[in-house]
């Protein structure tokens, strides 16, 4: 059991949340500070949003951490959590507190340091501990030309958000839970006087391949660039994107930023539907991280089909015409993309 | 209404990366110049006034003379007005928070409504400076924005700001307000020859705060502070669990790091084929039934 004491030795991390979840992005800052810090025995805690102390803030101890605090602030809400994390950790401020290098971090880790008037190193390479205790973070500067290795004073508190897309995630401790501990409501807080009117979802068709949460993707058994420009009008009435492998590229189907595996893209869709891809491992590196994979190829025994959730033996082409009738009936379309959007 | 554009002076390292000499050598070959975020900053401001949402377009940056290539070229793009706060600090490597203040003592004694900065500078990109001016101020602060307007009926700004993953967010922000900026929609600007000829016929004048309390530096939190050739970022490529047995690491190597999924397998014509991917559409929620 460990105690709410352990916060003036700890190393704190601001939990990102997504959809509910903690994000993996969060996932790969307590990796990497359980590699760096965590196993010499320093406490290691998360501070996240929520009201209940629920079985997937305890399972973080698998990845390294300690303790995890839970502010009964909605998730998302950087500048509330902000005012509730200044009071609660007042008499106790942990010597370092890091989140990850996203717009969550930030607006809380920057946010803070400017409230507390203390530094803060955003987009930090690494973090780790030197000789007494003393912690060191390394930043990039002059277009990553440059390397700057800060090391703390004794007693001087660190703020930083660390570099994700770095370090693959691990659960370092098996079977470990860490303490899940709610801290108490401390009353009404004022409002933030920005008000959030809505969200624009992204054109699929213009986004960075590895932004997109539904991927169509075709290889060489499309055969054609006419083909392929049935793949993207089935792309446009799905709202995703189109992807492709190293073959489609080479035949000037598609585009480079559009290649996906080894020496393309990396991309982590919630639904991907693969044409005519044979799945070499080259490509399938790149599609580590999909959720959900849908294959149809001619060939049976071809590794992307093993690697499918759905596998489908027919002729691509076929089944893209035949979709695209379907999706037509049904009347989805653009409509269905700003039904998405709402 | 004025509106002020906090412009860095970023640099730019000439020599390449890969030339083998001291990171001193590197140093030396600095160029002058505004980042993109400065710049969409600047746009931003400029837009406004085209709006007829500001009436006027300031241009302030922080350091010694050798900033005022900075301001010349924001002169040249159509600032009103520029002004350059005298400071010695280095904002890039320790004191974006000592500059952020001094700023902020600066606007304090300005008519401004709102202030623009860029949300990273191209050289050191801390993304501090924004937060301290706005919480100095105690100013509401939007970071990220790609567009801004001034709505009709209220002295509010509507902003949509970048979240990431292409999308972006709306927001109503009251004035005053700091606003960070990322992109600029369109129709970027070109620097004027006149202006630039007029602005070497004037003197830029300074600005200081009123009561100059003396920032401390950030380098009072720092034991050392060492400067290296950067090593190149690592990319993050796939290694197995280290918890899995030799067999099944060897399998995930083999397959890219996907598992074997043992799914369902769907023999059929063109029609099944695609009734099957129809149904797994409807049930993610892509299609309708
Ligand atoms: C160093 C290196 C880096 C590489 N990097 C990448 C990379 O980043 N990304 C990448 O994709 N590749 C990469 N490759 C290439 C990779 O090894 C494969 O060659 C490539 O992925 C194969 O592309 P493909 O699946 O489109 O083609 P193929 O392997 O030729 O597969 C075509 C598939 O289509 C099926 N097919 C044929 N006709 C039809 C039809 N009518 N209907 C349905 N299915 C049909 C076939 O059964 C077959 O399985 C790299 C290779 C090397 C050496």
């Amino acid at each position: 059991m460990v105690s709410v004491g352990v916060l003036s030795e700890a190393f704190c991390l601001v939990l990102e949340q997504e959809a509910g979840s903690v994000s993996e992005a969060s996932l790969e800052v307590i990796t990497e500070l359980y590699g760096r810090v965590g196993r010499q025995g320093r406490p290691l805690v998360g501070i996240g949003c929520g009201e209940q102390p629920t079985a997937e803030f305890a399972l973080l101890g698998e990845y390294g951490l300690d303790l995890v605090l839970l502010f009964p602030v909605p998730a998302g809400w950087a500048t509330v959590l902000r005012r509730r994390m200044k009071t609660y950790l007042d008499r106790q401020w942990p010597p370092v507190l890091v989140a990850p290098a996203t717009l969550w971090g930030e607006e809380v880790v920057l946010g803070l340091a400017s409230e507390l008037d203390v530094p803060a190193f955003s987009n930090c390479m690494q973090l780790e501990t030197v000789e007494n205790g003393a912690v060191r973070v390394e930043r990039l500067f002059y277009e990553e030309k440059i390397a700057v290795r800060y090391t703390l004073a004794p007693g001087s508190p660190l703020l930083a958000t660390l570099a994700v897309g770095l370090t693959n995630v691990r659960r370092r401790r098996p079977g470990h839970r860490a303490e899940v501990v709610c801290v108490p409501d401390t009353g009404r807080l004022p409002a933030d006087p920005v008000t959030v009117l809505g969200r624009i979802k992204a054109d699929p068709r213009t986004m960075d391949l590895e932004e997109a949460d539904v991927i169509v993707c075709g290889g060489r058994g499309l055969g054609s660039a006419e083909n392929f420009a049935l793949l993207a009008k089935l792309a446009d009435m799905l709202g995703a994107a189109v992807g492709g492998t190293r073959v489609a590229r080479d035949n000037g189907w598609i585009t480079a930023e559009r290649q996906i595996g080894q020496t393309g893209k990396v991309v982590k869709p919630e639904l991907l539907l693969s044409f005519g891809v044979s799945g070499a491992t080259q490509h399938t590196i790149g599609l580590r991280d999909s959720r959900r994979i849908v294959a149809v190829n001619k060939d049976k025994n071809a590794p992307m089909m093993k690697l499918a959730d759905v596998a489908i033996v027919a002729d691509a082409r076929e089944v893209i015409v035949e979709l695209i009738r379907r999706l037509e009936a049904a009347g989805a379309g653009l409509g269905r993309r700003a039904a998405r959007q709402n | 209404m004025l509106a002020v554009v906090l412009l860095k002076k970023a640099v730019f390292l000439s020599e390449s990366a890969l030339r083998p000499q001291p990171v001193q050598g590197l140093l030396a070959t600095r160029r002058p110049f505004i980042g993109a975020h400065d710049l969409a900053a600047l746009h931003h401001a400029l837009s406004l006034r085209e709006q007829a949402a500001v009436s006027r377009v300031a241009a302030i940056t922080a350091g010694g003379s050798e900033a005022d290539v900075i301001l010349c070229q924001a002169y040249a793009l159509g600032a009103d007005e520029v002004f350059r706060v005298p400071w010695e600090g280095d904002a890039g490597l320790t004191d974006a928070s000592p500059v952020g203040r001094v700023l902020a003592g600066v606007l304090a004694g300005l008519p401004a409504g709102v202030v623009f900065c860029g949300h990273l500078s191209p050289d050191s990109g801390r993304g501090l400076v924004p937060y301290v001016v706005a919480q100095s101020l105690g100013w509401p602060l939007v970071t990220r924005a790609v567009k801004v307007q001034m709505t009709p009926d209220l002295p509010h700004l509507r902003i949509h700001r970048d979240v990431g993953r292409g999308n972006r967010e709306v927001v109503e922000c009251p004035l005053p307000a700091v606003v960070t900026a990322v992109r600029y929609p369109s129709g970027w600007r070109y620097p004027k020859c006149a202006r630039l000829l007029a602005f070497r016929r004037r003197n830029v004048p300074t600005l200081s705060p009123p009561s100059s309390p003396g920032m401390p530096s950030e380098k009072r939190w720092l034991a050392d502070m060492e400067m290296t050739r950067a090593r190149p970022r690592p990319k993050k490529i796939f290694t197995p669990d280290e918890n899995l047995s030799a067999a099944e690491r060897m399998k995930m190597i083999v397959s890219g790091g996907l598992k074997a999924k043992k799914g369902k397998v769907v023999d059929g014509s063109g029609a099944d084929a695609a009734s099957k991917v129809y149904e797994v559409l409807v049930e993610c929620g892509y299609a309708p039934k």
